[in-house]
């Protein structure tokens, strides 16, 4: 099927299959911030915004995107890059496999509530697994990045 | 993965319902989480996402929930936060992250009577009703063995703030859980539901009876009433024992929550 969807504030077409989930059609877009993980809506790495919302693209079936605003990493550059920096400066990069998703949760986050908490920095976190951190770095990363980087 | 051959789009609940009828084994699509569990690949799919069913709203006393607002809509609804000591709220809010709880839909997590369900024990304690497009409005109870191929529409809640607390054991944050329960104390009577034993969840009816009649002093009998009369078993998150020892301190905690 043809679709016509907004993604980083442009309209893009595209074919494809009935049953493709977002994260397959923006990949094949070269939209690779968006990452394949577990592909059955556990680990977060797929992680985009649908209308500003965080939302697992492994799971949005593409033909309910069209009349939707998606943002990926690439369309949110500058808070990305000084998130970036939070997070290398307090050694939570690593692997950075699960980074790309975790900093679309951490910038919603600060959209929604630049004041959060730490619990609710955790919630935000919850949904993004990383295997070599254990997280305590990634908070305090984050909990930097809210209050304005470095 | 969730695969499938043909998409239905019904845009009103009568042309889901109709389609649904004609289409027995088309798997109704609200937030699609849990169908990515599954292996098979569908015919087809009945597409919910254009029933214009996603709102939280109160009216005439009741919390009304559309079968396809979000657990993250339920969560930050703020009447609700406020209603029973959040009692709804807290049964969405631990389950997976929010951008899970984005997607995952009430509709969908009712519906599908999952036995690990963390919100199906929370809507018993508060006594809401389901009302579907051909069965008509029915508690959540009965909608538990209610087996009719049919249109969730929406949960309603009355507003009625009465004593009650849930409970979900899990081996961590995250995880399904091994173990969910609820409580609702009217007055002088009790009702104890649990559930993920792993079967969905289900009135404990002599431990709630035993707490009915005698209050605080029945704990001790209601708790070890309540892991023997409903079925226990084994899956890969605990053992039968494990889930029988566990509900009775489950129980005493819940019966002290409301009592006070």
């Amino acid at each position: 099927m043809e679709l016509v969807l907004h993604i980083n504030g442009k309209n893009v077409t595209v074919n494809v299959a009935t049953d493709e989930m977002l994260l397959h059609t923006l990949r094949s877009l070269g939209y690779f911030s968006v990452r394949c993980g577990c592909d059955t809506t556990n680990c977060g790495l797929c992680t985009v915004w649908v209308d500003d919302e965080i939302t697992l693209s492994c799971a949005y079936p593409t033909f309910r995107a069209p009349g939707h605003k998606i943002t990926t990493l690439e369309g949110l550059q500058e808070e990305a890059s000084l998130l970036a920096d939070c997070l290398a400066s307090e050694g939570a990069d690593q692997c950075g496999f699960c980074t790309t998703g975790m900093m679309m949760s951490a910038i919603a986050l600060k959209r929604r509530n630049p004041n959060a908490s730490d619990d609710e920095i955790r919630e935000y976190l919850i949904g993004n697994l990383c295997r070599c951190t254990g997280y305590a770095s990634q908070l305090r990363g984050v909990r930097k990045f809210l209050k304005g980087g470095l | 993965m969730l695969a499938f051959l043909k998409v239905l789009q019904p845009k009103t609940v009568e042309e889901a319902f109709e389609m649904a009828t004609k289409n027995k084994t088309a798997p109704m699509l609200a937030g699609g989480c849990w169908l990515r569990l599954g292996r098979r690949t569908w015919p087809a799919v009945i597409d919910m996402a254009g029933l214009d069913l996603r709102y939280v709203r109160e009216e005439d006393n009741e919390f009304v929930i559309g079968a396809m607002a979000t657990q993250g809509d339920v969560e930050r609804f703020e009447p609700l936060k406020q209603f029973c000591g959040g009692v709804v709220v807290s049964g969405v809010k631990e389950i997976l992250g929010v951008q899970f709880r984005n997607m995952a839909t009430m509709g969908g997590s009712v519906a599908s009577k999952f036995g690990f369900s963390d919100i199906i024990p929370a809507l018993l304690a508060v006594h809401a009703d389901v009302v579907t497009f051909k069965g008509g409005r029915m508690s959540i109870q009965d909608y538990m063995n209610y087996r009719e191929r049919d249109i969730l529409v929406e949960i309603r809640i009355p507003n009625n703030p009465v004593p009650v607390a849930i409970e979900a054991l899990r081996i961590s944050r995250g995880d399904f859980p091994y173990l969910t329960g609820s409580i609702r104390r009217d007055g002088r009577q009790y009702e104890v539901y649990i559930g993920t034993r792993p079967g969905a969840p289900q009135l404990a009816t002599q431990a709630s009876s035993v707490l009915s009649e005698k209050g605080m002093d029945g704990i001790a009998e209601a708790a070890q009433l309540a892991s023997e009369e409903l079925v226990y078993q084994k899956n890969s998150h605990a053992s039968k024992e494990y889930r029988v020892e566990m509900v009775k301190s489950m129980v005493r905690r819940l019966v002290k929550e409301v009592a006070q």
